[in-house]
């Protein structure tokens, strides 16, 4: 047996699993190879490895004693599956262009809803990358292949999506039925007869079924060509077959008849670009702040990157940030036709990270941007190409935030805990997070100490327009100290707002000094592939004048010694300085507010509640996982426990505990803050 | 082991509702631990385990059996386990980058960096062979009577997964 074959045995040599003549050659070439006895303990090694690394998790026999008994509570639907194929509108099809239409038909039979999630009932419909057989609400999906994908949607209609769709069923949202936003493509609707309205929602307008049938297109923009056709804009056509609909289109309200159908046209606007700009060049996220002082304007090459050990002061941009184990490899950039190049390796699983400040935080030739007097920042990128299992982000972080990396922590601030930490971290820009495949922002505030941070999050995820990301665009952010607001803007035009005085807007951003980061990396979806993100141009813009924050509210408040009970972006979070103590009992009763929001039909009465901890000093970790938690008849749900606090916690005169409830990972109408009545206390 | 997945299935299927038991007994270990690589959170991981288990049986109440039970099942798992990710990016701490939350260092995640990566490598079928090798400790023989695949099917894949994985550690530890 050769040397190369003999390795490839010597896991399963080792594991037992080879046939005797087989183990006795592995044996042998054990014996006569002087090799052979550092390989065989590398493979030991390795089945060690897995052993440990794949060891029985612990609770599974629990678990599946909790899934066998929830069985009793899920009856499988044993419907039938349609397989009639609907025809597209004739009507339609004369009009020559088929790229949208969606039809709702009245059926008088209805079938059986499933709250959450929608069938895949034929055809190829992809999530994430991923073909799929189910769809939970709120999920982007497209439509693979050659032929039409039959969904049965979670009120019982079902939807029949032409090739090349992509579209984000919502199911019941907002006051309706059922929500249906069609993005690009087209397809046919099949509408159950009940309660409540059925709306295709477009970027255009939207039609709403008043029990009806009828079809819908987008005809996307015509751009004028070199044959200088005359172009026109977006589009929207719809063709009413049976009863009524109503039509909202450019802010005017339409009904359409029985046998009507009209095509609505969008007024052709100047197509906003990252050009949109004032006379004094100043882009328009800058110029509605006012900040009109040009303070970065850069076009990075490779030239610009500090060498290590460089004299940090003559560089503007570094290799890898302070948070970074090690360094990215330094072939990770190159500068391409004048375009900084920063690209992601999938052998070495590492991506380029482009900082504007040195990694141990000390002066670099690019100017920070001072919070107080605002800014407004912009990158000029485009990738390789568009799959969405990358990562590219553009963002920002203050120089005070060091996460306690051997340089000095300068973001703990006076009437907080020693050690308490808090900044702002606001994302420009994170390709392939959002839910549409288009530009997401998020900012975030940032508290607690080391080992426990927790962050106030607000970003743009489930909004948004697919964007192509091989064409160059703009992704801007603006930070206001004065109204705590941040602003997304995309190739110059406003994205999305938080509130003013947003909780993920910290008012002490206003004392801290951002620096510009270009990270590349991936996510976990899917292959990891190589792709490169360009970066063409770095621009920042600032206020004049500076605004002073008021004295320090926002901190922990150690003095607190009253329980409170606030909701927190999904979570319910119930602040029990005085009650909840270690080794305490507890028993937590929270009162549902709508049990028929957060209850799904084979859970009927039983929720999954995650109940977590953490002090100012450190996060706790999970107090309780209550998988299967029945809600009395008068809708009050109670949780029993002990307080674990692990002997690590250095102030655990301050506990949070938050819990969630759930009834399906992707329905984002389960937020605790909607599910949950004013009642959460501590009872025992 | 008297069964394969399949048989159990479509036992399910024809209204023996004790068979998916067995088959969920049986699994469960396999489908956590695949889990808890994917979203390194305990509770996530149960409750998607607890979540592809059902959608599975709510498939096979429709008689759609998958003919290779144990890899769809971890398709749907990976599936439950993304969306579990994406609410909690929506609603619970979501770092920009996984070094900047403390709080992921002692994630499930961080004991098994190198292995949930070289996962990646695997195909679903050999993914499947090695958790039933090292989460259930299960000789090639028992394997193939659980996936209803004959041993030598079952000992090439668990070779494959070997290589693969003794490429992608040697690559890491030269790189």
């Amino acid at each position: 047996m050769n040397s190369n074959r003999a390795i490839e045995l010597l896991e399963l040599y080792l594991a037992g699993e080879l046939p005797e003549a087989e183990a006795a050659a592995v044996e042998a070439w054990l014996r006569e190879d002087p090799a052979g006895a550092e390989m065989a303990a590398a493979a030991k090694g390795m089945v060690s490895q897995l052993d440990a690394d794949l060891r029985p998790p612990a609770g599974a026999d629990e678990l599946a004693a909790k899934i066998i008994e929830s069985l009793d509570a899920h009856v499988p639907r044993r419907t039938r599956r349609s397989r009639k194929v609907f025809s597209w509108a004739a009507g339609l099809a004369a009009a020559a262009i088929v790229l949208l239409a969606a039809t709702t038909l009245l059926l008088r039979r209805p079938a059986t809803p499933t709250a959450g999630s929608s069938d895949v009932l034929s055809g190829n419909v992809v999530v994430d990358g991923d073909q799929t057989a189910t769809v939970s609400d709120g999920s982007a999906i497209s439509v693979a292949g050659d032929t039409p994908a039959v969904i049965r949607l979670t009120d019982g209609s079902q939807a029949e999506l032409a090739p090349a769709t992509s579209a984000v069923l919502h199911g019941r949202a907002k006051g309706l039925r059922q929500l249906v936003e069609l993005v690009q493509g087209g397809g046919t609707f099949r509408v159950e007869k009940a309660n409540g309205d059925f709306r295709v929602v477009t970027k255009l307008g939207s039609v709403t079924a008043v029990g009806t049938e009828f079809s819908v297109r987008i005809i996307p923009p015509q751009d004028p060509g070199e044959s200088g056709m005359k172009m026109h804009g977006a589009m929207l056509a719809v063709a009413v077959l049976v009863g009524t609909v109503q039509v909202e289109f450019g802010g005017k309200t339409s009904v359409l008849n029985g046998g009507e159908n009209r095509v609505f046209a969008e007024d052709r606007r100047t197509p906003a670009t990252a050009g949109s700009r004032t006379a004094a060049g100043v882009p328009a996220g800058a110029a509605a702040l006012g900040y009109t002082m040009k303070v970065i304007d850069e076009h990075p090459t490779t030239a610009d990157i500090a060498p290590d050990n460089a004299n940090h002061g003559n560089y503007k941009w570094f290799n890898g940030s302070w948070w970074d184990g090690r360094r990215p490899a330094t072939n990770l950039y190159s500068t391409v036709n004048g375009e900084l190049a920063i690209s992601y390796d999938p052998t070495t699983d590492r991506g380029g990270c482009l900082i504007g400040t040195p990694r141990d935080l000390s002066k670099g030739a690019l100017p920070l941007l001072d919070g107080s007097k605002g800014f407004h920042i912009e990158f000029d990128t485009r990738l390789s190409d568009n799959d969405p299992n990358h990562w590219p982000a553009v963002w920002v972080m203050p120089q005070e935030h060091s996460g306690g990396s051997g340089n000095p922590i300068n973001d703990v601030y006076p009437g907080d805990p020693a050690g308490f930490e808090r900044w702002m971290e606001l994302d420009v820009d994170e390709g392939g997070l959002a839910k549409s495949g288009g530009a997401m922002c998020s900012v975030l505030s940032w508290t607690s100490h080391g080992g426990g941070y927790r962050p106030d999050t607000s970003n743009n995820w489930a909004t948004g327009e697919a964007i192509d990301r091989t064409q160059v665009h703009t992704f801007g952010a603006s930070y206001d100290p004065i109204k705590r607001q941040v602003t997304s803007w995309v190739d110059g035009k406003q994205k999305w707002q938080t509130p003013v005085n947003s909780s993920s807007v910290p008012e002490i951003a206003a004392r801290q000094h951002f620096y510009p980061i270009l990270s590349v990396w991936r996510q976990d979806k899917g292959t990891h592939k190589a792709y490169t993100m360009y970066v063409s141009g770095v621009r920042a813009y600032a206020g004049v004048r500076a605004y002073v924050p008021p004295a320090n509210t926002a901190g922990a408040k150690a003095s607190d010694k009253t329980d409170t009970l606030t909701a927190d972006d999904g979570w319910c979070v119930l602040t029990c300085p005085k009650t909840c103590t270690p080794g305490k009992e507890f028993e937590i009763k929270l009162e549902l507010k709508d049990l028929a929001k957060v209850t799904r039909n084979w859970k009927a009465n039983k929720l999954p509640v995650h109940l977590w901890w953490s002090s100012k000093e450190k996060f706790g970790g999970y107090l309780g996982h209550f998988a299967s938690t029945e809600v009395a008849q008068d809708g009050m749900l109670t949780l029993k426990g002990k307080f674990q606090l692990n002997g690590a916690t250095a102030e655990a005169a301050y506990v949070q505990v938050q819990a969630y409830l759930t009834d399906d990972w992707g329905n984002d109408k389960d937020k605790a803050a909607d599910c949950m009545g004013p009642k959460m206390e501590v009872v025992k | 082991m008297n069964e394969s997945d399949f048989e159990l299935l479509r036992a399910t299927a024809a209204g023996d509702r004790d068979a998916f038991g067995r088959f969920v007994r049986r699994n469960t270990s396999v489908v956590l631990r695949f889990c808890l690589l994917q979203v390194c959170d305990q509770h996530g991981a149960e409750d998607a385990t607890q979540e592809a288990m059902l959608r599975l049986y709510e498939q096979v109440g429709r008689n759609r059996v998958p003919e290779e039970p144990l890899p769809w099942l971890l398709a749907i798992a990976r599936r439950c386990c993304q969306e579990f990710q994406r609410q909690r990016k929506r609603n619970a701490a979501r770092p920009l980058r996984e070094e900047d939350s403390l709080v992921a260092r002692h994630s499930p995640c961080n004991e098994v960096p190198d292995l949930r990566h070289a996962m990646v490598a695997l195909n679903d079928f050999e993914a499947v062979v090695l958790q039933l090798k090292h989460t259930k400790g299960l000789r090639c023989r028992q394997i193939g009577e659980q996936l209803g695949r004959p041993i030598g099917t079952v000992t090439a894949a668990l070779s494959r997964a070997y290589a693969k994985l003794r490429a992608k550690f040697d690559r890491e530890t030269e790189g």
